[in-house]
């Protein structure tokens, strides 16, 4: 169990800082608070620790929570199949909804760059052949009314 | 005893006694159920730590109850939170400190609002009779010792199957003996009940309440509500999960792993994930951790108990603490049911 909140939240200092955000939220603004915040970061630390379950000890120590070296599936004896399924889930995933055309997936991401970077010229292009279009509407109608102008002369 | 709050009607050996050993008769019992006329269903403990912050009504015998609580957690148990002296807790109360507490809780209530219940599992304890609280006891005792006993690597099976052999092998004190009865009804009912207290279940995989799993009511729901119980539809999903294993917690079922043990895991860090599609939810449901849902949710077990609020005796013990601290010394980690949810020792964080 906790190996896995290692795995997610305890490597690199953007995971942590999630960690943070889901399982310790920012203090209410109190006087007392305000009035003991010398130790912030510490108390942090205590609460996003104590709140992952670990033993809030661990504070000082807590870079040795990283296992060294590369973290392996063989590692989990217990988690291993939701671990291997969410990585599952994780790599087949693939957007429903056009919000979520926006949202890159987690492998071959120059994929999806590439269907941006179409899209976006796509959108272009089509803006240009919309825009030729009102122009070549443009010029006919500008057109008729030359000729009937034509016609109209003397 | 506080000064001023005069003796509980409950501190009298002579109804302990008959409660404990029987013979009780309805009078003793609707006593207990009931104070100043009024319902005690549900919150019987905790009402009366939290309005009138006095001793718990406990009516397990002393030895019985330590009895109990070794047999689920050992007597060399260090790990829970015995946080408040000894010296102030009363003689005849529990230690609202202690996560062992809640499983005394459980058993206690069981007996009371369900065994002494007529429209509970009437044609296996008796239409007349009922069982006394220290019958039911022993067989839970009786059940933790069967459960213990099961080598860890024996090949799972229902629990249901688990319980007709237990029923098979034991003679329980606590059925009737004037008249046969329905094995397999006492089995998915009243034992899977038995079970679900003695494992420290939740009442269900959605639940926050404590056990039991409510399947030994009488299947007329209209006697069950004229008994003044409100119980919904029992999930009989307990009895299919196999043991020994993580499933009885209500894991879900997830695919086996049919990759090589030494796939990287490099790529599955946070930061990572929330770039994509995915984000963080928490859960209190054990069985959901690192369960994706239709939503893009990843779902993290957080444990729910509020040790503080437990310490001060502000804690509901009908409820279940979801906290991993329960099964931390609990016995049927033999079976490797629940061993490896709490048992992490950090020395082996580090390699």
């Amino acid at each position: 169990m906790h190996l896995t909140l290692v795995l997610l939240f305890w490597r690199k200092e953007d995971s942590r800082r999630i960690a943070k955000r889901i399982f310790a939220p920012p203090e209410p603004r109190t006087w007392h608070n305000f009035f003991s915040s010398r130790d912030r970061s510490t108390r942090d630390k205590v609460r996003v620790l104590e709140s992952m379950g670990f033993p809030p000890s661990l504070v000082f120590g807590a870079a040795g929570l990283v296992p060294k070296g590369s973290i392996h599936l063989n590692r989990f004896r217990h988690f291993r199949d939701q671990i291997s399924y969410l990585r599952e889930q994780m790599r087949v995933w693939k957007p429903r909804t056009l919000r979520e055309m926006f949202v890159p997936g987690y492998y071959d991401r120059f994929a999806w760059f590439v269907a941006i970077f179409g899209m976006v010229f796509g959108i272009i292009a089509s803006l240009g052949l919309l825009g030729s279009v009102v122009q070549i509407g443009l010029g006919v109608a500008q057109l008729q009314v030359a000729y009937q102008q034509l016609d109209q002369a003397p | 005893m506080r000064e001023g709050l005069g003796i509980p009607f409950w501190l009298d050996d002579e109804l302990l006694f008959r409660l404990n050993y029987g013979p009780a008769s309805s009078q003793d019992i609707e006593r207990v159920k009931t104070q100043n006329g009024k319902s005690n269903y549900f919150p019987l403990f905790p009402r009366n730590i939290i309005t009138s912050n006095r001793a718990t009504i406990t009516l397990l015998d002393r030895p019985l109850a330590t009895k109990y609580v070794a047999a689920l957690y050992g007597k060399t148990d260090t790990r829970s939170m015995e946080s408040v002296s000894r010296s102030l807790i009363s003689e005849f109360g529990y230690n609202t400190a202690s996560i062992k507490t809640y499983s005394l809780v459980w058993v206690e209530n069981f007996v009371v609002y369900h065994v002494w219940n007529k429209y509970y599992s009437s044609s296996i304890l008796g239409e007349e009779t009922r069982p006394s609280m220290a019958a039911v006891v022993m067989d839970m005792l009786d059940m933790i010792e069967y459960f213990n006993s099961i080598d860890r690597s024996t090949r799972p099976k229902a629990l249901s199957e688990w319980l007709a052999d237990f029923l098979a092998s034991h003679s329980l004190q606590s059925l009737r003996t004037d008249k046969d009865f329905d094995h397999n009804w006492a089995c998915e009912g009243y034992l899977a009940d038995l079970f679900s207290i003695v494992a420290c279940l939740p009442r269900d995989e959605y639940s926050t309440l404590g056990p039991p799993v409510e399947l030994g009511w009488d299947p007329n729901v209209d006697a069950t509500v004229s008994g003044r119980i409100s119980v919904g539809r029992s999930s009989t999903s307990l009895l299919s999960k196999s043991f020994p294993g993580p499933e009885v917690f209500g894991f879900p079922d997830v695919p086996a792993v049919e990759e090589k043990g030494f796939v990287s895991l490099e790529d599955l860090d946070a930061s990572f994930i929330e770039s994509g599609a995915f984000r963080f939810r928490l859960t209190n449901r054990i069985g959901q951790h690192l369960m994706v849902d239709s939503d893009n949710n990843i779902y993290l077990y957080k444990n729910a108990e509020k040790m503080k609020a437990r310490a001060a005796g502000d804690v509901d013990f009908t409820d279940h603490p979801l906290s991993l601290e329960i099964y931390g010394a609990h016995t049927l980690r033999g079976c490797e049911t629940v061993y490896w949810l709490a048992n992490v020792d950090c020395s082996m964080w580090v390699y």
